[in-house]
């Protein structure tokens, strides 16, 4: 063999190594990076292989975030490792190679860059830069000299970019291209496939964590439906109560209203009823006077019709004249009852709205209950005094209703400090144990239908309530109830 | 039918080392023009191809008379490549567009001058001759 | 006559340069050129070329007279291309290969900036002359990338 013909089989023989231990590192970077399923490690075999075994000492890999933009998240061989920097898609070799899914090798950058620089300043000069647009920092060496970027595609899907770049005079070759791409290749699959198993992963937690959640939520269900429908059961009350302070106050104005009206059209003809019979009273004591002249009477003798006469006229005379006063008081307790010209807080004598409230509820008690009153010094009270003498209405009302037969009614009243308290006892029927909770609730009665409705001692309650004061009730059944009502003298 | 010289792999590199190039054309009325050029591209061992942006003097040259002479260097290796070339047509699609059309619009891109420079068509000459000039070893010519 | 400022280009930046010419048949030809001087007439040009590029050089020149020469300055990329008729050959002086040397070593600077090569690379790339053409330049038109390329500026272009 000639000197040339030996060259040339060492040359071949060389070539032959330099193959086959390609082959060697490119099927070791294949066993590596499939047998993980962590990104950072892929990464790491990648480029540290690609520098060591192939001499690339500067790449990047960079995956889509979005549909216009890569990120970096993996670089090997830059000062500042550009991780987290960003590529627009279609800007620069990187952004051109992923929006055109087409690999590039692009050598002498340095005089590409420098030439449309040269443009860019002529444009410049020529007052043509409105036709230019910002040059962008991008993640790589600012003084590449070569690079080759290959886009990272998974079934037709980009998923991102591997470039590789080089300030060496000497550009990259069509074999580098080879390498880099048969690379490329293999790790786009072992990303795509550690990017599938983080995002299960990531799945599996959310799952497991909204299960663990909707355990709690079961175990902690039930109790937080008993506590709301306790709540609901007792908007439920106070809506009740509410409305039944409504329907009051209604029925409080119409009756107020009524009550004015009445006492207006009654007042007159009783005040003329009252004149007139104070008017034939004196002249019918005119008439005696004449009767008695003595001449009269020797001339008419003893008439003992006339004397009877004159009897039966005195008695009406005086019956209809208290009738009048009677029902002038009436009227007058009424219009103090319903207070209708004071319906603002005011100082008041409690005494007075009970005895207007007593004055007003007399034909319940007739003949059959006695009214006993152990009033003591009660200063002037800081209240609204319709609604007080309605809660004084409602509880001797009560104590009436209670007594079914005969019995007695004692109203007490006196000061403890800053407080004045009226408690009215009575010796009716009493009331249950287990009714004693409840008998303040809206609704709740003893009575029959047609007899009451269950507002007025929860609207007394409410009352009392408002005016900062309390109500308390004691009672034995077959011995009589009391209600001992507390009222601070000042709001 | 036109004599076609077979371009060797060794040419390859050196359209894409990136060192300008040359094309010298000639209008119909007889006037030489001189360009430098950024590449030349590969098309086969039959063809080169020449980017086409701008209506400038070489392109209306060639629209006149086909005829041109482009050369490469590998500095590196001190190798000068002279091609005689005829103008065959223009292709505005097709891998040769595509890769120079890929070319432009990344470094534009990336010095704020995207849309500026638009590739026409990518205008592809027959290679009638060509010679390698080496300045280590004798000339070889084909 | 060349302006002031490119005759200050020709002398102090441009760095390399390639000169064209034509056959009878229109076939075009590329000559690289080792260097260039402006005579004193400002006008006349001297271009140094390599007896290796010196193929269909002189028979197209007699044949029609056509020359261009076009000069870059590497990295700026400015450049300027001169049109013009050829005036006679001949071999190169001492001042000619003086012009040689000094354009060559601005080329081989240049590219060792620009490109990375080393600059011995750079020098071997422009070899030693064996030829001057001198032509006399009729126009010359800008040829910087830009949106000026392509103007002529020598003699203006009517506006």
């Amino acid at each position: 063999m000639t000197p040339e013909g030996v060259k040339d089989n060492d040359d071949l023989v060389e070539r032959l190594a330099q193959k086959s231990a390609e082959v060697n590192v490119l099927r070791r970077i294949a066993l590596d990076i499939n047998s993980t399923l962590d990104l950072d490690q892929i990464y790491d075999i990648v480029l540290r292989t690609m520098d060591k075994f192939f001499g690339f000492h500067h790449s990047i890999i960079l995956l889509l975030e979005h549909v216009d933009r890569l990120r970096v998240v993996a670089s090997h061989g830059y000062k500042d490792q550009a991780l987290g920097g960003t590529v627009a898609v279609g800007t620069g070799v990187i952004g051109t190679v992923a929006k055109r899914r087409r690999l590039m090798r692009v050598n002498n950058l340095r005089s590409q860059r420098a030439y449309f620089a040269t443009i860019r300043s002529q444009m410049e000069e020529a007052g043509r830069t409105g036709e230019l647009g910002q040059i962008v920092p991008l993640p790589g060496l600012a003084d590449a000299d070569s690079q080759i970027a290959i886009p990272l595609v998974i079934k037709d899907r980009l998923i991102g970019v591997f470039s590789v770049e080089s300030r060496e005079p000497k550009p990259f070759s069509e074999h580098d291209e080879t390498l880099i791409s048969i690379v490329a290749s293999q790790a786009a699959s072992a990303i795509q496939n550690a990017l599938l198993y983080r995002a299960a992963e990531e799945r599996r937690k959310e799952l497991a964590e909204a299960h663990e959640g909707l355990k709690q939520l079961n175990e902690t269900l039930e109790d937080r439906v008993r506590a709301r429908t306790k709540e609901l059961e007792q908007a439920n009350r106070d809506l009740r109560e509410t409305q039944a302070q409504l329907v009051q106050s209604s029925k409080m104005a119409s009756i107020g209203m009524l009550a004015a009206g009445v006492a207006h059209e009654i007042n007159t003809p009783i005040g003329a009823i009252h004149s007139n019979a104070d008017v034939e009273r004196r002249a019918v004591d005119v008439i005696r006077g004449i009767l008695q002249d003595p001449a009269l009477v020797k001339k008419l003798g003893h008439q003992p019709r006339l004397d009877r006469a004159f009897k039966i006229f005195e008695d009406v005379n005086r019956i209809t004249l208290e009738a009048t006063e009677r029902v002038t008081r009436i009227i007058q307790s009424l219009k103090s009852f319903a207070r209708l010209d004071q319906a603002e807080l005011e100082l008041v004598d409690l005494h007075e709205g009970l005895e207007s409230t007593l004055t007003l509820i007399g034909h319940l008690m007739k003949d059959r209950i006695k009214v006993i009153k152990n009033y003591g010094k009660l200063p002037k009270v800081q209240c609204y005094a319709s609604q007080i003498n309605q809660v004084f209405a409602n509880v001797l009302a009560n104590a009436v209703q209670a007594i079914e037969e005969t019995g007695s009614i004692t109203i007490t009243t006196y000061q403890d400090g800053s407080y004045v308290l009226i408690q009215v006892a009575d010796t009716g029927v009493g009331i249950r144990t287990e009714h004693l909770d409840r008998i303040f609730d809206p609704g709740f009665t003893t009575k029959g239908v047609r007899v009451g409705i269950g507002l007025g001692l929860s609207i007394t309650y409410r009352v009392i309530e408002n005016h900062h004061g309390s109500i308390h009730v004691q009672s034995e059944p077959g011995k009589g109830t009391i209600f001992t009502i507390r009222l601070p003298i000042a709001r | 039918m036109m004599d076609k010289a077979m371009l060797p792999d060794e040419i390859k590199p050196v359209m894409e080392s990136g060192i300008p190039a040359i094309v010298v054309t000639c209008s119909a009325d007889g006037i030489p023009n001189a360009t430098i050029i950024s590449r030349v591209y590969y098309v086969d061992k039959t063809h080169i191809a020449l980017s086409f942006q701008f209506f400038n003097k070489t392109i209306r040259n060639v629209r006149e008379n086909p005829q041109a002479c482009v050369a490469v260097s590998d500095l590196a290796a001190n190798i000068k490549w002279i091609l005689d070339v005829q103008y065959d047509h223009s292709e505005t699609e097709g891998p040769i567009f595509d890769e120079m059309d890929m070319q432009i619009e990344a470094i534009a891109s990336a010095t704020g001058m995207a849309g500026i420079f638009r590739l026409r068509a990518a205008d592809i000459y027959c290679v009638k001759s060509f010679k390698k000039l080496s300045f280590t070893s004798a000339s070889s010519r084909e | 006559m060349i302006p002031g400022k490119i005759l200050a280009f020709l002398e102090d930046e441009g760095t390399v340069a390639v000169s064209g010419t034509r056959e009878t048949n229109l076939i075009p030809h590329i000559h690289y050129v080792a260097g260039w001087e402006v005579e004193s007439d400002k006008r006349t040009i001297r271009c140094y070329i390599n007896q290796a590029y010196t193929d269909n050089l002189i028979s197209s020149l007699e044949d029609n007279r056509q020359f261009c020469l076009t000069v870059t300055q590497v990295g700026s990329h400015e450049t300027y291309q001169f049109k013009g008729d050829y005036v006679g050959s001949t071999e190169p002086n001492h001042d000619d290969l003086a012009a040689h040397q000094r354009i060559k070593t601005s080329f081989a600077k240049a590219v060792s900036q620009v490109f990375g090569f080393p600059e011995e690379m750079g020098l071997a790339y422009i070899p030693r002359p064996s030829l001057v053409v001198r032509f006399t330049v009729r126009e010359i038109f800008l040829q910087t990338p830009g949106p000026g390329a392509g103007h002529r500026l020598f003699p203006p272009e009517e506006k």
